[in-house]
């Protein structure tokens, strides 16, 4: 018995023994000539297909930099952390600051790995770029070394409340308090953040709400949501959703027959291929607020076509998302901003960024500079952005918003074909 | 004032091993100069935080959780808010957090712990994943999906630091208390009957463990430390949601941690968590993703591997290899002989019979007993009596209905309507078992039920344990019981490993361990030798000397003619005949129900 | 309205035919050889995404692959039976529970290391085809499923009353020691249970293909669905799970039109503490049935 006690003591030590001496071991990051950012994004997981398009804008932000010298003449390089939930975005963001002893993070497209990330960057004083992630209260924190560059999902909201629930009536010649909107959402922040705020806009300009519902995204079956919707006639259908609920919702509403006037996505979901690619020719008509496709303007993104001849060039292959060139405009002004800052001194970032003020064009997307202070309620937002909103139309997502980014020819369509009219 | 001394040298020298642990676990610390591996280590020690908690409920207990996280979201949500809304230190709400995880333990576990194994588990997931629903659904209070994060205020009284040494010294606490609380429990009586339940819940009844209240102070411990972590994490983290923190995969962690470590054991979670962590975290680091699911995999293949190989876990199976090893380089001290057993005529497991002198001279009577078991009666109209100090013999074909009166009066099952009545006091219907273990029904079963994975003296304690709190007593009790029946040399056996014989003896001392007045014993002699049974009619004796009263059931009739002051004789559920043997063998309704019509002898 | 609730009815039962359809392997594999298998769901995924693969690479159709499927996969759930579940019979029987719950784990993340996480969802021509009763519509592909659940019902009960081998498997499901008394193989039955189990949950998951997509954790949404299903239904009963299945599939469609589809998991899960603690039985099973085998 007691020497039963014994051995359990011995080995107990002897792994404390190998704990110790891994514990000393230090890690030692060799000083190169490289400027080492880190990238904190879902590279695998059930957002890996977002997070690697993220990455692709990224790339080529960081490859064509590169061409040109790199920042204070240093080749920029990535150091990848792997978002695949939320504490996983904490251990990661631990990682890369600790160990890989970076000064800025990039990121990070979903709101819940943003916002659990961007606090232990925020408590090591490490700047957190965030190009992607919209839910609203990343920025709400009075959080010091957070900066985010797109607008937040408020505006994102609006931007397709605006067109489900005020310029769509307008052109179908629909009293607006006669104009039934229904607005439906995953139910992770995502979906409540945006679907809260669409709420907000329809009561707002004296829309009818006849239904506001959130499902889990993992849902296998919408029928019942569907049927439920039917029961409520609605003109307008605004739904949050990530991309496997974007395809079930589409074809469960064609097989239940349920039909509406007009139907706009918020981001996500509903603004890449992949839905086409599910569904077919069932995508025209969708309305979708959201980054912008390469259909847009040029004249109003101006770094539209240098960012195409890039990104063929290091990915060989077409653009099949929104989300490498929106995302590629964020990592584009973080470089502005190193290089006015002078170093990749978090303090002497802050300052830079927080100088900054361009106006509307400054960025390749088109959008302007003016970030908030600290003290302000939306510290670290770059207010000057607004989401723009596109159409699915023959196959091609088309941008249709701001009038400026439309390119020529381009015309809103609205009703939204019947199902069995296709 | 020098034996004071002495016995705290003698303390000391004792647990030197864990001294230096305890100085080891005070300085580690300082040593760790990067915070990363300050992240790992605290990972490390949380992980196996959660795996001892796990275990006091899963391990020792034998119930299998997986819906753990309810109580770690628990303790997680409520610190949280209230340190978020009412600025209310963690210290405290994690406080306010276990006591709530405790009730909900309750709520849960007292519906729920009537399923066994696996109905038990996927009632613990279904329940987590309300939790988790419903944390989502109620927005308004909880945040919902988006989370909670938690606003940057360092100091202590927020529990929010900035430097990683600080939280690892306070996992650091947590984690020599879930031991020191492990440690604890397996000493102590409770320990033992929560053992007992795990490997045979109705034979842990009938010797006196309260069966539902062990599991639930098991549960509320485990669900106390749980919350504590959960509440730990969300101070460390400063970000808590509904999927993190009533986390499905959380909790199937922790209970293969313990699984893998070796479940039932204080530094078998630890083990586990020190394989699992350094593999999820060297994994991610290293490949960065690439392989997402690596690690989780490779512990899947290895809970079967050790399911299949190890079935005690792996740290079971390095003692095993250590402890001969260490042998060899004799490091070990050996062993101090124990004294020699005091042996005494009136021990104090007889003295409780004896002391009944005074009392009713029926021990156990019933009336007009019924019990049908759907449309089959298996006990009808039966009246018996028993005298004090007799030995009686149950005898009848299979299906009479002799178990079944066994299992009446042992309060095992209720009988449909009649009386039973033991020493004086009316005890129909009386359930659970451990209840009338206590008024000193003791019983053994006709399939032997040992606790198999535990010592022959545990198993005996466990019996000593309905009488005393204590476990030195208990101890010393099972000593002289297991002396008395003859299986002193075999003490620190397996249970499992004994021959039938043995394992009947170690039954029988269980139940006499628990000072009976009144002994069933349900076919003791199947299987046996005839050596063997001769030795089993001299310890029976010798029982009904020290003053308690014998019912046997027995096919073995010469051995239970030869025993019984008088035979009861059963059949289709009612006595068809009763006396002496002598009387009883005559009797024509026993012939005929035994040997048939054409051996009666007119 | 009385037509959308006839809608939402319909729902529920080809709802309730799927679930039934996954719920079979389940209860039949716990019925003959008395163990839960934790990993039942993955060998649905596994179905699915050889469906998956099949029609993607070859592009054979999901409601012809599984010809080559099933068998397959009866043979992988006889091995499972001899390498895992054989060895492990008479040991207590947690290490049963924590074998398959091992292999569960392992296959789930085998399946996210080959596969990634990424929903896989294939395009069949039918996909999206619905028959029309009057204003009612009714999906096709759902409805194959539903028909498939019931064939196999039938099918299942033909075979335990009629063949040797079936009523061998109800004889081993009734009294393991009188059916070896009678000479039953009992290893062979249990093989043959593990078998058909394991192939049954196989073709659910192809199947499904038509209608969901494949991802490595979709197995043990729906084991839990499945474990709902057959403790309401009774363990071991075939008609149980059919039954069971129907009555979530039609609870899920009510709750989700009626209350909110946040909340439509939250109630089966209710449903199935409740069931578990007052009936534990189910509706059709034996009663003590779920406490035989665990002791």
């Amino acid at each position: 018995m007691k020497g039963c006690k014994h051995i359990q003591a011995k080995v107990i030590l002897g792994f404390f023994m190998l704990f110790i001496s891994i514990a000393l071991m230090a890690s030692v990051s060799q000083a190169k000539e490289v400027v080492k950012i880190g990238v904190l994004l879902p590279f695998s997981g059930p957002l890996a297909y977002e997070g690697g398009e993220v990455f692709k804008g990224f790339e080529v932000a960081r490859v064509e930099q590169n061409e040109k010298g790199g920042l204070f003449g240093k080749q920029i390089e990535f150091v990848k952390g792997d978002a695949v939930d939320a504490k996983a975005a904490v251990s990661e963001a631990e990682r890369l600051i600790t160990v890989e002893g970076v000064k800025i993070i990039m990121g990070t497209f979903s709101s819940v790995r943003a916002f659990a990330a961007t606090t232990v960057a925020e408590r090591n004083k490490v700047i957190y770029w965030e190009t992607g992630a919209v839910a609203d209260k990343i920025t709400g924190r009075g959080y010091k070394y957070v900066f985010r560059n797109e607008a937040p999902a408020s505006k994102l909201a609006r931007a397709a409340a605006r067109f489900g629930a005020v310029v769509a009536p307008e052109m179908l010649d629909i009293p607006i308090n006669q104009f039934r909107v229904a607005v439906i959402g995953e139910d992770s922040s995502y979906g409540k953040s945006v679907s809260e705020t669409v709420k907000t806009v329809v009561n707002e300009v004296g829309a009818k709400l006849v239904a506001y519902e959130f499902y889990d995204a993992n849902i296998k079956d919408l029928s019942s949501l569907i049927l439920r919707l039917k029961v409520k006639r609605p003109d307008a259908l605004i739904p949050t959703c990530y991309v496997n609920d974007a395809i079930l919702l589409h074809r469960q509403m064609k097989q239940l027959d349920l039909n509406v006037k007009v139907f706009v996505g918020t981001g996500v979901g509903h603004n890449t291929g992949k839905l086409r690619d599910a569904v077919g020719d069932d995508i025209n008509g969708v309305i979708c607020s959201g980054w912008p496709s390469t259909t847009i303007n040029p004249a109003y993104a101006k770094g539209l076509p240098g960012f195409v001849s890039v990104y063929k060039k290091v990915w060989k292959g077409e653009i099949e998302s929104p989300h490498p060139f929106g995302n590629y405009s964020g990592a584009w002004l973080l470089w502005r901003v190193i290089e006015r800052a002078g170093s990749t001194d978090p303090e002497a970032i802050r300052k830079a960024a927080l100088a900054m003020d361009e106006p509307e064009g400054y960025q390749p997307i088109g959008w302007g500079v003016w970030f908030a202070g600290s003290d302000k309620p939306n510290a670290g937002q770059n207010i000057r952005p607004d989401w723009f909103v596109e159409q699915w139309q023959n196959g091609r997502l088309n941008t249709i918003w701001p009038p400026k980014a439309m390119a020529k020819g381009i015309k809103v369509m609205i009703p939204f074909p019947k199902w069995k009219e296709r | 004032m020098s034996e004071g001394k002495n016995k705290t040298i003698k303390l000391l020298k004792a647990n030197i091993y864990y001294i230096f642990i305890v100085i080891i676990l005070c300085v580690l610390p300082l040593f760790v100069r990067n915070p990363y591996y300050a992240h790992i280590f605290i990972m490390f020690f949380s992980y196996a935080f959660l795996a001892m908690a796990w275990n006091i409920i899963g391990g020792y207990g034998g119930q299998l959780s997986l819906g753990h996280s309810i109580f770690y979201g628990l303790g997680a949500y409520t610190s949280t808010l209230l340190f978020v809304h009412f600025d209310l230190s963690p210290w405290l709400g994690m406080l306010v957090g276990g006591i709530l995880a405790i009730s909900i333990s309750v709520a849960i576990g007292y519906p729920c712990f009537r399923l066994h194994g696996p109905f038990f588990a996927m009632s613990t997931l279904a329940v987590c994943e309300v939790f988790r629903i419903l944390t989502v659904y109620f927005s308004d209070l909880t945040e919902g999906s988006i989370g909670i994060s938690i606003p940057i205020r360092f100091g202590l009284k927020n529990m929010i630091f900035e430097h990683k040494i600080t939280y690892l010294y306070i996992i650091i606490g947590f984690f020599s208390l879930a031991v020191l609380v492990s440690k604890l429990i397996e000493k102590s009586k409770f320990g033992y009957q929560l053992i007992a339940l795990r490997e045979d819940e109705d034979a842990a009844e009938s010797s006196g463990v309260d069966v539902t209240r062990t599991k639930l102070k098991a549960i509320m411990i485990s669900a106390f430390l749980t919350a504590m972590a959960g509440s730990f994490h969300a101070q460390y983290a400063l970000y808590i949601d509904p999927s993190g923190e009533f986390s499905i995969l959380l909790s199937v962690l922790m209970a293969v941690m313990a699984i893998l470590g070796g479940v039932g054991t204080v530094f078998g979670p630890i083990l586990g968590a020190a394989l699992l962590v350094p593999l999820q975290e060297i994994l991610r680091g290293q490949l960065g993703g690439q392989l997402h699911g690596l690690h989780l995999f490779i512990y899947g293949v290895l809970v079967i591997i050790v399911v299949m190989f190890l079935p005690h876990g792996i740290f079971e199976w390095l003692k095993g290899w250590i402890l001969p090893w260490l042998n060899k380089l004799q490091i070990l001290t050996p062993e101090m002989p124990e004294g020699e057993r005091a042996r005494e005529d009136l021990v104090a497991w007889g003295r409780a019979a004896r002391d009944m002198s005074h009392e009713d001279e029926v021990i156990l009577r019933t009336r007009d007993l019924w019990k049908s078991f759907g449309g089959l009666v298996a006990i009808r109209n039966l009246d018996v009596d028993i005298r004090r100090g007799e030995i009686i013999g149950l005898i009848g074909p299979n299906g009479a209905g002799k178990t079944t009166l066994f299992d009446l009066i042992s309060g095992i099952i209720k009988p449909d309507s009649g009386v039973v009545e033991y020493n004086g006091s009316n005890i129909t219907g009386i359930r659970p078992a451990h209840k009338l273990c206590h008024r000193g029904i003791g019983r053994t079963f006709q399939i032997v039920k040992p606790f198999g994975n535990i010592t022959v003296l545990k198993n005996v304690m466990v019996g000593a344990f309905a009488r005393e709190g204590a476990e030195e007593k208990a101890r010393e009790e099972a000593l002289e019981v297991l002396d008395f029946v003859g299986l002193y040399p075999k003490k620190d056996n397996l249970a499992k490993s004994l021959t039938i014989g043995d394992r009947k003896r170690v039954e029988l001392a269980r139940a006499l361990a628990t000072r009976p007045k009144l002994l069933l014993l349900d076919e003791t002699m199947a299987g046996l030798n005839p050596k063997e049974i001769g030795e089993a009619l001299v310890l029976i004796q010798k029982i009904r000397e020290h003053g308690i009263t014998v019912i046997l059931i027995e096919h073995v009739m010469h051995a239970i003619m030869n025993l019984s002051d008088r035979v009861i004789i059963m059949h289709h559920g009612e006595k068809i005949a009763e006396g002496t043997p002598r009387e009883v063998a005559s009797d024509e309704r026993v012939i005929k129900a035994y040997l048939g019509e054409e051996y009666v002898v007119i | 309205m009385l037509e959308i609730i006839l809608q939402v009815a319909i729902n529920g039962l080809l709802l309730g035919g799927i679930y039934a359809l996954v719920a079979i392997g389940l209860t039949l594999i716990f019925g003959v050889v008395r163990v839960i298998n934790f990993a039942q769901g993955e060998f649905l995924m596994i179905g699915m995404y050889a469906a998956f693969w099949l029609s993607h690479l070859l592009g054979i159709d999901p409601y012809f692959s599984f010809l080559i499927i099933t068998p397959l996969l009866f043979l992988v759930g006889i091995m499972m039976q001899k390498v895992i579940i054989k060895p492990l019979l008479n040991a207590p029987s947690l290490a049963l529970i924590f074998a398959t719950f091992g292999l569960s784990i392992a296959l789930q993340n085998g399946a996210l290391l080959l596969w990634k996480a990424d929903h896989r969802a294939i395009q069949t021509s039918y996909s999206n085809s619905v028959l029309l009763l009057g204003n009612l519509i009714i999906s096709v592909p759902r409805l194959v499923i539903f028909a498939v659940a019931v064939a196999i019902v039938i099918g299942l009960f033909l075979f335990l009353q009629r063949t040797y081998w079936g009523k061998a498997m109800t004889a081993v499901a009734q009294d393991r020691e009188a059916a070896m008394l009678m000479g039953v193989d009992i290893h062979k039955v249990y093989m043959l249970a593990f078998g058909l189990g394991i192939g049954l949950e196989a073709l659910a998951g192809v199947l499904l293909m038509p209608v969901y997509s494949a991802y490595p954790t979709i197995g043990f949404q729906f084991c839990i669905i499945a474990f709902v299903i057959v403790v309401l239904g009774g363990m071991g009963n075939i008609f149980g799970a059919f039954l069971g299945g129907l009555i979530i599939g039609l609870v899920e469609a009510f709750s989700g039109f009626f209350i909110s589809p946040q909340l439509q998991a939250a109630l089966y899960y209710v449903i199935f503490v409740i069931v578990l603690v007052i009936r534990p039985q189910g509706l059709l099973g034996m009663v003590g049935a779920q406490e035989m085998g665990f002791k």
